[in-house]
């Protein structure tokens, strides 16, 4: 044949008959997968302040490291992404290594959160949970990982309390929020950001996450469930979907002030490079960070694009900048095989040097 | 419907296909039933097992099973042929175009979770009224108001203003997308007529989908990194809102009428608290002396932040001097001021866990 097709009308029929066969396997397989519950490591609440959670995660050994890791997530997700399962756990690689890890959960907030400001996330909850880490291991300091959103949230702290954190790692972190592969940012460009939060209040879930779906929307909108097919006569491969799904859509409504000046001063005004990044009546300069900075992104990342993370090394006050890129996406960097090494293993051994 | 029902609509479904093979038409042609009634019949079974197993299915029934059934119908009308690469995209687009010129908006609405479809729903609910409205009172939306009823005639004329607005924001929305879907199937037969060099055929139908899927992907993706859809779609949210507001405008007012609390008095209780939340903490860490309980107040030594104080300069860049652990070790903390603070909102902050 000559044409672009090279199947007849029996391998497609053939084709036919295979994914037949996968949608009658999965008529079991769907009826007997477990409940796709999440977090493989055992943890305990040690610190509440209101919604937000401080957690210890409780590893199989007493951790070798004498300073605590902080792990600031988004808050447009939940935090359960560094402990998705067993073979897919950052955290089950850091304690692994010996790391004594613990996680801020930002909780869901509700209608009584809406004036919750970027101030109150960074200085009261951030804040909180490291004065508490420090109070408890009799440290000025202590090493923090900020993920994503985490991560912005994470420079701000680290510039304005820079003596508070030992060691600061990010990862998949936005710093110049005005990349020209940033769809995102292309988008809230020209949004009237206060007509849009003063009309909603908080901003809901669903709406974020059509927002994100439509970055890549016939990807994740056909092709990913067209390829659900593939697996549902494979149990526990069906159960990591549905796990991911899980994570994906179980998101928190963002509080709307916090929402409001996290649009303002990152992604239209892209503060970090420009300045004007207020939290509660002061400013913001990376030139603060003069702690040893380890940046971490990803290659094929479609949320927070490589250049918007690498930004950080010609920001950062300090001379102590390492990077790792990752061959992999934003959610690939947590739960891919090759990331289940590579990245707890450079964390640790970064740690370890320093 | 049960599972023999389904094993008994899936043979009809392939005897089909096998009387297609044997008689050589095309599957495409109207003799094979179609990949989505089989995928129908699937997902009304597939039901009743697991929340998230029930979400995906029908996320899949929703969203894959139209697409991928009508490429697997284009699929199936050129199997074995000699076909071009113009000829199958102006097949799929032909295939497309059978469910209206513009697939995308009705996809994305699909898409939509209830939090984003609240005002949506509304839309559509009111539009009989607006509609009304807006054809009755035709050019009275210009027209200036008096007398007791002009700040609700005022309102109300916005109101009908911004939703001729949304909807003209919509069209401009979905003439982008449409330039878009344009671009995606040039970019699909380009890359089908690459897929023409010998060893780099198509080897199934769901290749045939992915290689649409990139091509759709690449278009879209040309387009919303434009300058042109960061005006369009800013302009598409605001007027969203626009009209968002002033719904809400309306259902306080109603609500209010029958003494109903009203979002706006809610949100102003809840900014209060947030504030006298805020302005507790500032005091806490800007007098910690003061307000910490004796036994906290020894520890409570240092960093005072006022809320009013300008921001520390930055540093010079990469500056030399790194600080020691040592240095480090001279900044003294401040957790004891959070136990003062405690004692002043107790339901607000607790605390577990004790000092290893």
């Amino acid at each position: 044949m000559n044409g672009p097709l090279g199947f007849t009308p029996q391998s497609l029929a053939e084709e036919a008959m295979q994914a037949q066969a996968k949608l009658a396997a999965g008529l079991d397989t769907l009826r007997e997968v477990e409940d796709v519950d999440y977090g493989a490591t055992k943890r305990e609440e040690v610190w509440r302040d209101g919604k937000v959670v401080l957690y210890r995660f409780v590893g199989e050994n007493e951790p070798t490291a004498k300073v605590p890791l902080l792990i600031a997530y988004a808050l447009v997700n939940r935090p359960y992404m560094v402990d998705l399962q067993a073979d897919r756990s950052l955290v089950k690689g850091l304690l692994a290594r010996g790391q004594d890890v613990y996680v801020l959960d930002w909780g869901y907030p509700d209608r009584s959160d809406r004036f919750l400001m970027l101030e109150d996330y960074i200085e009261r909850f951030l804040g909180g949970a490291v004065d508490h880490l420090c109070e408890r291991f009799d440290l000025d300091a202590i090493n923090l990982l900020g993920i994503c959103q985490g991560g912005a949230f994470s420079l701000c702290y680290a510039s304005l309390n820079p003596g508070k954190v030992r060691n600061l790692i990010t990862m998949v972190t936005p710093v110049d929020f005005h990349t020209a592969d940033n769809m995102l940012s292309n988008w809230v460009q020209a949004m009237d950001v206060d007509l849009f939060v003063d009309t909603l209040g908080n901003v809901p879930a669903d709406l974020m996450n059509y927002c994100y779906l439509m970055l890549k929307p016939f990807r994740l909108n056909l092709q990913k469930y067209v390829g659900l097919v593939d697996i549902l006569d494979d149990r526990k491969a069906l159960e990591d979907f549905l796990r991911m799904e899980k994570w994906i859509f179980d998101s928190p409504d963002q509080a709307g002030e916090a929402f409001r000046q996290f649009l303002k001063q990152f992604y239209q005004g892209n503060g970090f490079v420009n300045g004007g990044i207020d939290i509660g009546g002061r400013e913001v300069h990376l030139g603060m960070v003069e702690m040893p900075v380890l940046n971490i992104f990803a290659e094929q990342d479609h949320l927070v694009p490589p250049a918007a993370s690498k930004a950080l090394k010609a920001l950062v006050g300090t001379e102590d900048y390492t990077e790792l890129s990752f061959r992999g996406g934003h959610i690939g960097i947590y739960v891919s095989g090759r990331a289940q090494h590579e990245v707890p293993q450079t964390i640790h051994d970064w740690l370890g040097k320093r | 419907m049960t599972a023999s029902d389904f094993e008994s609509l899936a043979r009809q479904y392939w005897s089909a296909w096998g009387e297609a093979l044997r008689t050589a038409a095309p599957a495409g042609s109207g003799h094979a039933p179609d990949w989505k009634d089989a995928v129908d019949w699937w997902s009304r079974l597939a039901h009743g097992g697991r929340t998230e197993a029930n979400d995906a299915v029908e996320r899949f029934n929703r969203q894959a099973r139209d697409w991928y059934g009508q490429m697997q119908q284009v699929a199936a009308r050129f199997a074995g042929q000699d076909a071009g690469a113009a000829d199958i995209a102006a097949e799929w687009k032909r295939a497309l175009g059978a469910t209206g010129e513009n697939p995308f908006p009705e996809m994305f609405r699909a898409m939509r979770g209830n939090g984003a479809r609240g005002l949506e729903q509304w839309v559509e609910d009111a539009s009989p009224w607006l509609d009304a409205m807006r054809r009755e009172a035709g050019g009275w939306l210009g027209m200036p108001a008096f007398g007791l009823g002009r700040e609700h005639q005022e309102r109300l004329q916005m109101l009908a203003q911004a939703q001729i607005d949304l909807q003209q924001r919509e069209s401009a929305y979905n003439a982008l997308m449409l330039k878009s879907l344009q671009r995606a199937y040039e970019l699909f037969e380009g890359k089908l007529a690459e897929r023409e060099e010998p060893g780099r055929q198509l080897k199934s139908a769901r290749e045939l989908f992915d290689l649409w899927i990139d091509a759709a992907e690449e278009a879209y993706a040309d387009i919303a990194l434009s300058p042109e859809f960061r005006e369009v779609y800013g302009a598409l949210v605001n007027a969203q809102m626009r009209l968002r507001a002033g719904v809400q405008k309306e259902v306080e007012l109603a609500g209010a009428m029958f003494g109903m609390p009203t979002r706006t008095e809610l949100d102003s209780a809840h900014r209060k608290i947030a504030e006298l939340e805020r302005a507790l903490r500032r005091m806490r860490d800007a007098k910690p002396q003061s307000s910490a309980r004796p036994a906290a107040a020894p520890k409570a030594s240092k960093t005072a932040k006022s809320p009013a104080k300008p921001a520390a300069k930055p540093v010079p860049k990469k500056k030399a001097a790194s600080r020691s652990v040592a240095a480090k070790k001279s900044v003294s903390k401040q957790p004891a001021a959070r136990n003062a603070f405690a004692g002043i909102a107790p339901p607000t902050i607790s605390k577990q866990g004790g000092k290893r």
